[in-house]
């Protein structure tokens, strides 16, 4: 049974299409995205110069061979948090991140996940573009001029209005344009590894010692394992986003867990590796690249981290749009609006507070750690234990009264209560400025109690409050025929819903002709 | 968000995700096993052959 054949004159499908930018379901055999599309998305996402900040945070607290296997140790743990919390629910539902939170911070309540979405994609397209304008810098340097500091900016700002101008013709531009680069960036890492190797020696590299190293060894692992657990954590924002596209959640597991998770840490390695042999460069390989490898070389490959760059940050803004449309106002713009919305405060934050923002890398990091940690174990617990893997759909797109997720007044207290206790184990463990811990930080990390106490206190919450009120729900099991959307299925522009048998979606002829056919 | 404001398409599409055969192919228990051992076991390897070293 096709969507596109039931719905099918142009109009109705380019509605359709409009629905589902705005996060609405999306049925499965509109979607486009193989697993080879996921995986380069995937790759070319996790593969971007941030890869080289960092492993050069990484390298502050061990040695070559301790940080790879640290790194690459984090990147898988922390990419299970994001696969358990996203991939079974958005893939099933071909739901973003954020509406797949409605269930446990509430119809009005997961504009706490929008926030944050928001804010995680927007940090790192902000560092995308500094990065992007330092290599910029550096390839002016390579000619002989001395690049005033506003070139970082003036760049950084240019490369947002390239991802405006690319992602202004729809949602297809991420999968066009990511995919070509991806196979470059996964070259990039390797070139610039063997340039480093080739100028520097593996010796140099492997005896290099790190250089905020803490007395206690069991810390500088943890601190290197949560740096990238936090890091993967930020793909939340991301995961949702692209899964949705895929028919099937076992086609998007191996190439998220590769592409995305370890993508991250082998993507980082290089910048383990630069940032202990030139520490002063933080891993930047902008930083390095012209004195290292010779102009030519180094403006190539200069000139490829911009493209790769400008790659990652339209999956980024991606993200950020589809998560802004989830409010009703930015959902009644169009696309291109959208957009525009979210890309004007990273063009405000480049243009004039690149260094200020550059030089707070490392809180950033810890704030993807204190944030998606908590809402991962929330929705873990959720989806799979307490709601037994199935959503009320409806109920997502529906705050009227009565309906599963309005909780009180479209937020749910539990969610957000269950929020604070994991961001408040996550600060306890670990300072997030500072990087100071405290036990079991060096057994656990930050990232892990967090996601697990917040996890309990919303299986707590749940059981000692919403069930009780029948607040959520949990009580009275879903059936589609339950739902008021249900029984107005049985409109004739509506689906029969309940029997799963093939009966049509809806009627093509009267759908596509009725006047509510038109996206809001 | 109210569904009185919802369209035809919205609805249809809300409905639609409800049946199985619209909805995504799901992870089987062997995913989450291979899961487990790639994201549980290998990196307490990987941890573990860092303090023998």
């Amino acid at each position: 049974m096709s969507i596109d054949r039931n719905i099918g004159d142009d109009r109705s499908v380019a509605a359709r299409e409009e629905a589902v930018q705005n996060g609405f379901p999306q049925p499965r055999d509109t979607r486009t995205w193989g697993p080879r599309a996921i995986f380069g998305t995937s790759v070319s996402t996790a593969i971007a110069t941030w890869c080289f900040l960092i492993g050069g945070f990484a390298a502050y607290y061990l040695p070559a061979v301790e940080g790879t296997l640290a790194i690459i140790a984090g990147s898988l743990v922390g990419i299970l948090f994001i696969v358990l919390a996203c991939l079974p629910v958005c893939s099933k539902y071909g739901i973003d991140s954020v509406t797949a939170s409605r269930p446990q911070f509430g119809t009005r309540g997961s504009v706490l996940s929008m926030v944050l979405i928001f804010a995680s994609t927007l940090g790192w397209n902000v560092i995308l573009f500094i990065l992007l304008g330092r290599a910029t810098a550096s390839i002016l340097g390579a000619f002989g001029a001395s690049p005033a500091s506003w070139v970082v900016n003036v760049a950084g700002v240019l490369a947002a209005l390239v991802v405006f101008a690319i992602l202004a013709r729809g949602s297809t531009a991420v999968r066009d344009f990511s995919q070509p680069i991806a196979i470059g960036v996964l070259l990039l890492g390797a070139l610039v590894l063997g340039l480093l190797v080739r100028e520097l020696g593996l010796e140099f590299i492997l005896d290099a010692e790190p250089v905020y190293a803490w007395p206690d060894a069991k810390v500088n692992w943890a601190s290197a394992i949560e740096v990238l657990v936090a890091s993967n954590l930020s793909w939340w924002a991301y995961t949702g986003a692209m899964v949705r596209n895929s028919p099937s959640a076992r086609q998007s597991l191996w190439p998220v867990v590769i592409g995305l998770g370890l993508g991250v840490g082998l993507g980082s390695l290089t910048g383990l590796y630069a940032a202990l042999a030139i520490p002063d460069s933080g891993g930047d390989p902008t930083q390095f690249m012209v004195d290292v490898s010779g102009p030519v070389v180094g403006v190539i490959v200069l000139a490829f981290i911009i493209l790769a760059n400008i790659g990652t940050a339209v999956v980024g803004v991606y993200a950020s749009v589809i998560a802004l449309r989830q409010l009703p106002v930015i959902s009644k713009t169009s696309w291109r609006t959208s957009v525009a919305i979210a890309v004007l405060p990273a063009i405000v934050l480049v243009g004039f507070f690149a260094s200020p923002v550059f030089g707070r890398f490392s809180t950033f990091l810890a704030f993807l750690g204190v944030c998606f940690g908590p809402v991962c174990g929330i929705q873990v617990v959720d989806y799979f234990i307490l709601r037994k893997q199935r959503l009320d759909v409806a109920a997502l797109y529906d705050d009227g009264p009565g309906t599963a997720y309005r909780y009180w007044g479209g937020v749910n207290p539990v969610g957000l209560v269950a929020f604070g206790a994991g961001v408040a184990t996550y600060i306890y463990l670990l300072d997030p400025v500072t990087y100071e811990s405290r036990a079991p930080f060096q057994y656990l990390t930050a990232s892990l109690p967090a996601f697990v106490m917040a996890g309990a206190i919303y299986w707590l919450g749940t059981k000692l409050v919403l069930v009780p009120l029948g607040k959520g729900g949990y009580t009275n099991r879903h059936t589609p025929a339950s739902s008021s959307l249900s029984q107005e299925s049985q409109h004739p522009n509506a689906t029969g819903t309940g029997s799963g048998s093939a009966t049509p979606v809806s009627d093509p002829v009267t759908a596509a002709q009725s006047p509510e056919a038109r996206p809001n | 968000m109210s569904e009185q404001r919802l369209g035809a398409i919205e609805r249809t599409l809300i409905a639609a995700i409800e049946q199985p055969s619209h909805q995504g192919e799901p992870l089987r228990t062997s995913d989450y096993v291979a899961l487990a051992v790639v994201t549980i076991l290998v990196p307490l390897l990987l941890v573990l052959l860092g303090a023998l070293t």
